[in-house]
């Protein structure tokens, strides 16, 4: 049936099969790049929010660790007072 | 009949099929439309592998953002955790601040107390009450009314003896204790049923 069918097909025919079998793939290929990249896009987004939170949250442990080196300071001194 | 002609069928060799020994004119080989399609189909080619490049590299990238969160979120927690400890020694060293402050502030009471009791001690000697504990006034005999003293150490004593003998026993009671009290003078006045008496001493 296959070489009936195969006989019959005109060189038209077999490349346009060619031409639909090869853009499914594509297609498929195009999905599968769409969301790896919606994905990219994302972790970047997140990755940036992230940043901005370690950025922020090492600025505060600085602050807060020259708060602690103060409060040691002052804990000295009024041990040193009294 | 081969190699004769019939005369008769003079027309019959032309019923005879034509054969072409020339070859008839070949269609093309290629269509136009053949040749489109593998245009597209070279397209299609194309795209895929720009598609196929870019899904490669987008999930290399994809891998790599996740390490980096990953190792972002450690390092977040890492800094949480030592905010959380700063937090907790900050709090520790504020306590134990306010602790040293009250005690200091409580020394300083006592020691201001102490200091201010130590100071009317030193500005307001109890003179009167000494006098009286040294001569053991205010007794039913003996009862004195009024003692001004000054910082020299000299006492004016002023009060009622009551009968002679109070008045004898306030003198001897002065002599007992004239090593400490030095009587200047004393003076005495009656009164009903009473002598009044001015003694003038010095605290020796």
């Amino acid at each position: 049936m296959l070489d009936q069918l195969n006989d019959r097909l005109s060189i038209e025919m077999r490349v346009l099969a060619a031409v639909l079998i090869i853009g499914a793939g594509t297609a498929f290929l195009f999905q599968l790049n769409s969301g790896v990249q919606g994905e990219v896009q994302v972790l970047q987004d997140d990755q940036a929010l992230v940043v901005d939170d370690l950025a922020a949250m090492s600025f505060e442990a600085g602050s807060m660790a020259e708060k602690l080196a103060e409060k040691e300071a002052e804990l000295e001194s009024v041990c040193a007072d009294v | 009949m081969l190699g004769g002609r019939d005369e008769g069928s003079e027309d019959s060799w032309r019923a005879v099929p034509k054969i072409s020994v020339v070859a008839p004119p070949r269609e093309r080989a290629v269509k136009p439309t053949v040749v489109l399609l593998v245009l597209v189909i070279v397209a299609e080619l194309l795209f895929a592998q720009f598609q196929y490049r870019d899904y490669t590299s987008g999930k290399t990238a994809a891998e790599e953002l996740t390490v980096e969160a990953d190792d972002i979120a450690s390092r977040l927690s890492l800094e949480e955790g030592d905010m959380a400890n700063s937090e907790t020694r900050i709090g520790e060293i504020t306590a134990e601040i306010k602790a040293v402050i009250d005690g200091a502030s409580a020394q300083d009471t006592a020691r201001s107390e102490l200091s201010k009791t130590y100071d009317e001690l030193l500005i307001r000697p109890n003179w009167a009450g000494a006098f009286e504990a040294i001569l053991l006034a205010n007794s039913d005999e003996i009862s004195i009314k009024s003692i001004r003293t000054d910082p020299s150490g000299k006492i004016e004593a002023s009060g009622t003896a009551t009968g002679i003998t109070a008045i004898s026993g306030l003198q001897s009671q002065f002599r007992s204790v004239a090593d400490i009290l030095n009587l200047i003078s004393l003076q005495l006045d009656k009164a009903e049923g009473s002598q009044t008496f001015r003694a003038e001493i010095q605290i020796r």
